[in-house]
């Protein structure tokens, strides 16, 4: 792939324990393109989680990001970063939408004042110029611009999730992690989260890692898609080929395990 | 539907409940019957009253208007011996196995009390019988698993007890609300599948509680739509999802993930075009009740 907006180059994560090490991440390497939308699926404790945080150096010990790990962005590696330099980069290079991101808000400050920390901290903008570009990614979310004085709990998840994105938006990052963005949200929501997300990509030329443990989801949205088993990325693909001519035996039993909308209720070949 | 008689049946039940100064209706006019051998699905989203029929089946709750009508007798005013045969003959799968085992107790206790409480005079040999017998249907190893606490299982060998503790009572209906939802997809299949064999080895009668469509399908020969406490599409189960007539199963049916067509090619475009409006609607209440085809009804959404 030509100049990819992430590089990750034989990434290994141990979780360090008293008498032995658990390994998240094994040798892992994939690219994420520009405007790209990658998916990484696999079922709990796979890594996939691990390696998101990594990626944003979230990792806290007992996570150990083993030497030889190089996590490019935009052709630096984010491993050898300072404080300062992190500072920089993280919301203005890579933002991140956690699992049920709708409760990280704070429940006791307004949804203004939450664009404007973030606004403040890494643009030093003033309040009123901060409010209005709050008003702009609000609108860029379906969300009328009277809400900012609202409260979270003022909200509807789907709503808060949204808002959550629009926080993660405001400096135009180039990479947009999204680890489980939906799970916690009803199907319909889901769905107008996503269609959003789809778009504001076409407009704005973000790339996204998006994580999920549905597959079907996942195939609908992603441009490409890597399975993680047990710390290792064991196969990645176009999404289409991920879907219809699955390699790797794993990704093979992950279809075969789940039950179909339309046509055959279970692929062929099923076990258990 | 089927000939038999029902043995679990909800006629025009609603239940409301008071918040502050706004009203939720959970259920409204709710009806429907579970029969031996068949699996009838509730889908909906959260809120939208499907926990709620559960919990009137359980008589967690006692409803406003309407009867729990158990082999066709009333369940409301039964006497103390008939509620004892009626916790027994009903019995509830729950969605969080790592919160609905008791983790100071071993595996063997959480089979063993039921069967002490609904059968007294199961007891020595037979009784640890009949538990190697619930636990080889849940596909599990009595030897290894009756000694070990629930902290000591995986999510799927807890929900397997949870299902063999259900059993353990030789029940006739299973509620089982969501019992798949916490679990990863290779694990999900193997539930399934077991919901499945209960039903046809013995002839249970299972209301199996989702928002998973495609798993509903899966095990399910009948299916529920909820929305706003209301069942706005019921029927075959073939026939509802193949043919969805209620602009609400069309707009739930057009959301969920498909990995056969693309984000941006989907099922129903009208109803996507019009959540708020189909929303508003839908929650309107509606008497009417319109027969789309042979076990195929909606309640018409209100223009």
């Amino acid at each position: 792939m030509s100049d990819p907006v992430l590089s990750i180059r034989n990434l290994s994560i141990d979780y360090i324990g008293a008498t032995s090490d658990f390994h998240a991440v094994k040798n892992v390497s994939f690219d994420i393109g520009k405007g790209e939308f990658f998916g990484l699926a696999g079922e709990s404790g796979c890594g996939k989680s691990t390696i998101a945080f990594a990626i944003s150096r979230l990792h806290r010990p007992p996570a150990l990001i083993r030497s030889g790990s190089r996590i490019l962005l935009d052709g630096r590696d984010v491993l050898t970063l300072d404080d300062q330099a992190l500072k920089q980069m993280r919301w203005r290079e890579v933002a991140m939408v956690f699992q049920s991101a709708m409760n990280s808000l704070n429940p006791v400050l307004s949804i203004e004042r939450q664009f404007y920390d973030v606004l403040k901290t890494h643009t030093g903008m003033s309040r009123t110029e901060a409010r209005a570009r709050a008003a702009e990614l609000l609108k860029l979310v379906d969300i009328p611009a009277d809400r900012l004085t609202a409260y979270p709990h003022q909200l509807s998840g789907g709503m808060r999730q949204r808002v959550v994105i629009a926080i993660c938006l405001a400096l135009n990052p180039k990479l947009l992690i999204m680890d489980e963005p939906t799970t916690a949200l009803d199907v319909v929501v889901q769905r107008e989260i996503l269609e959003r997300i789809h778009k504001l990509r076409q407009e704005l030329g973000f790339s996204v890692l998006f994580i999920t443990h549905d597959l079907a989801l996942m195939v609908q949205v992603s441009d490409r898609i890597g399975i993680m088993l047990e710390g290792e990325l064991v196969e990645v693909n176009d999404a289409q080929a991920i879907y219809r001519t699955p390699q790797h035996d794993y990704t093979r039993k992950l279809w075969a395990s789940i039950p179909r909308l339309t046509g055959k209720p279970i692929a062929e070949g099923a076990t258990q | 539907m089927t000939d038999t008689a029902p043995i679990l049946a909800l006629d025009n039940v609603s239940k409301v409940f008071h918040r502050g100064g706004s009203t939720v209706h959970a259920a409204r006019a709710v009806s429907f019957a579970l029969h031996p051998g068949r699996t009838l699905a509730l889908v909906g989203e959260s809120g939208s009253g499907k926990t709620t029929a559960a919990r009137l089946i359980m008589r967690e709750y006692r409803p406003d208007q309407g009867r729990l009508l158990f082999r066709g007798v009333a369940v409301e005013g039964s006497a103390v011996r008939d509620m004892r045969a009626y916790r027994s003959a009903v019995q509830m799968v729950f969605q969080d196995p790592f919160s609905s085992l008791n983790p100071v107790h071993t595996i063997r206790y959480h089979l063993e009390r039921p069967m002490r409480l609904h059968q007294p005079d199961l007891k020595g040999a037979a009784r640890e019988a009949a538990i190697a017998e619930v636990l080889s249907r849940v596909k599990l190893d009595p030897a290894l698993i009756l000694p070990k606490y629930p902290h000591e299982l995986s999510g799927g060998q807890r929900q397997r007890i949870s299902i063999a503790r259900a059993l353990a009572v030789n029940p006739e209906v299973i509620i089982a609300d969501e019992p798949t939802s916490m679990l990863d997809v290779s694990v999900r299949l193997g539930i399934l599948n077991l919901l499945n064999d209960m039903k046809r080895q013995l002839k249970l009668a299972v209301l199996y509680i989702t928002h998973d469509i495609a798993t509903a399908r899966y095990v399910a020969e009948d299916i529920m739509v909820m929305y706003a406490g209301q069942i706005v599409e019921w029927g075959d189960t073939e026939s509802v999802l193949g043919n969805p007539q209620h602009p609400y199963t069309r707009l739930l049916l057009s959301a969920v993930p498909d990995p056969d067509r693309r984000f941006t090619e989907t099922r129903f475009d009208d109803e996507l075009g019009r959540i708020d409006v189909i929303r508003r609607q839908s929650a309107l209440e509606q008497s009417e009740v319109r027969e789309i085809g042979p076990n195929h009804f909606i309640r018409p959404m209100p223009a």
